[in-house]
């Protein structure tokens, strides 16, 4: 008799360990979440294919470009202008850029086209220097909590790294306008 | 309790090898897949070779490298830090099936570790006659010229890479 209470007790710690394990083990979502690399202003992060450095984030009712392809950006939000410096590790690529504010996802704006760094192609070990722009309504920034900026390499972040600047940005000054300056490679 | 493991012994062994050459076997499939997918089957091609690939003789004609801090390179305008990698490959089509091979074309660093797309909007005036692409309408031989921008010094020891869709995963990889 108690030779078999020993085997069901056995039996159902098992089946309770099973499931506890399927319960704990990463779905598909967390194995493939990129490798989050924290920076800071003025830190450079490295990933596997994308090092980048924001050098300062603004922030504007009007963004404006007289590059190749002449701009003017009016928002019923606010722009939040990000200064950085991308190149890739590996191989040329295309980044993308979003910030996640409070569950929601704002992508980098394409609305300069060439003049965002996000429109323009990386080189490895070459850096270019430009803005990213993120068109966010208004309470983005008047709240103390930080947003997240994340850059990667690609828009496919599965399996990859990912760089990543958290910062508040109720303390910063909206301009009235800023005046972009394109993509600039190489330094 | 011992004397049951001494009787399964040989079944615990078994399970012990045989369970990770099982991992192993089912994984080797798509690692090979995967290694092949990521770095090709390369035919080396090196200076004065003439080799014969997707329908076509190809060799490399002559390459060089321009500093960005040399009076070329300040009159394409490269920027600093970086300098410009000339290659200029012959391709005579085999004229079989009125068709001239399609490519994509890379430059990998001495190591394979990085490579470069060609570079587009440098101000270099290219070979009279040269293509800057595979081009399928040629069907006499012709120069391929490209161009890569990359960091000053990668461009010693780099490699062209020359991929065509019917040849994959073999490539030529031509030593500059």
């Amino acid at each position: 008799m108690i030779r078999v209470l020993v085997r069901v007790v056995i039996a159902v710690a098992m089946l309770v360990l099973a499931s506890l394990i399927f319960t704990l083990a990463p779905n598909d979502e967390q194995t493939q979440a990129p490798v989050e690399i924290p920076i800071s202003i003025g830190e450079t992060g490295t990933g596997r294919n994308i090092e980048v450095t924001v050098h300062n984030i603004r922030l504007a009712e009007v963004v404006e470009a007289d590059g190749y392809t002449p701009w003017t950006g009016t928002t019923p939000g606010v722009w939040i202008v990000v200064d950085a410096t991308m190149s890739n590790v590996v191989n040329s690529t295309l980044p993308s850029g979003f910030l996640t504010f409070d569950g929601l996802t704002y992508f980098a704006s394409t609305r300069p086209d060439s003049e965002s760094l996000v429109g323009a192609r990386l080189t490895p070990g070459i850096p270019t220097t430009g803005t990213v722009l993120f068109e966010v309504p208004l309470d983005v920034i008047q709240t103390s909590e930080p947003v997240k900026i994340t850059f990667a390499a690609s828009s496919d972040l599965r399996l990859d790294s990912a760089i990543v600047l958290s910062e508040r940005l109720d303390e910063l000054e909206i301009e009235p306008a800023i005046l972009l300056e394109g993509p600039e490679t190489g330094g | 309790m011992t004397a049951w493991l001494r009787k399964n012994r040989w079944y615990f062994v078994a399970i012990a090898v045989l369970g990770p050459l099982a991992v192993l076997a089912a994984m080797s499939t798509d690692w090979f897949g995967y290694e092949q997918r990521v770095n090709g089957r390369p035919i080396l091609v090196a200076e004065g070779d003439n080799v014969d690939f997707a329908g076509a003789e190809w060799s490399l004609d002559n390459s060089f490298v321009v500093s960005a801090e040399s009076q070329a390179g300040r009159s394409a305008d490269l920027p600093k830090n970086t300098e410009l990698v000339v290659a200029s490959v012959r391709i005579n089509p085999s004229g079989v099936g009125d068709v001239s091979p399609s490519c994509t074309i890379h430059l990998k660093d001495r190591d394979g570790q990085r490579t470069w797309d060609t570079a587009l909007g440098i101000d270099v005036t290219i070979d009279e006659g040269a293509s800057s692409f595979c081009d399928s309408t040629r069907l006499d031989s012709y120069l391929l010229q490209v161009l890569f921008l990359v960091p000053e010094g990668a461009g010693e020891g780099s490699r062209l890479i020359i991929e065509t869709a019917e040849e994959a995963p073999e490539l030529l990889s031509i030593a500059l």
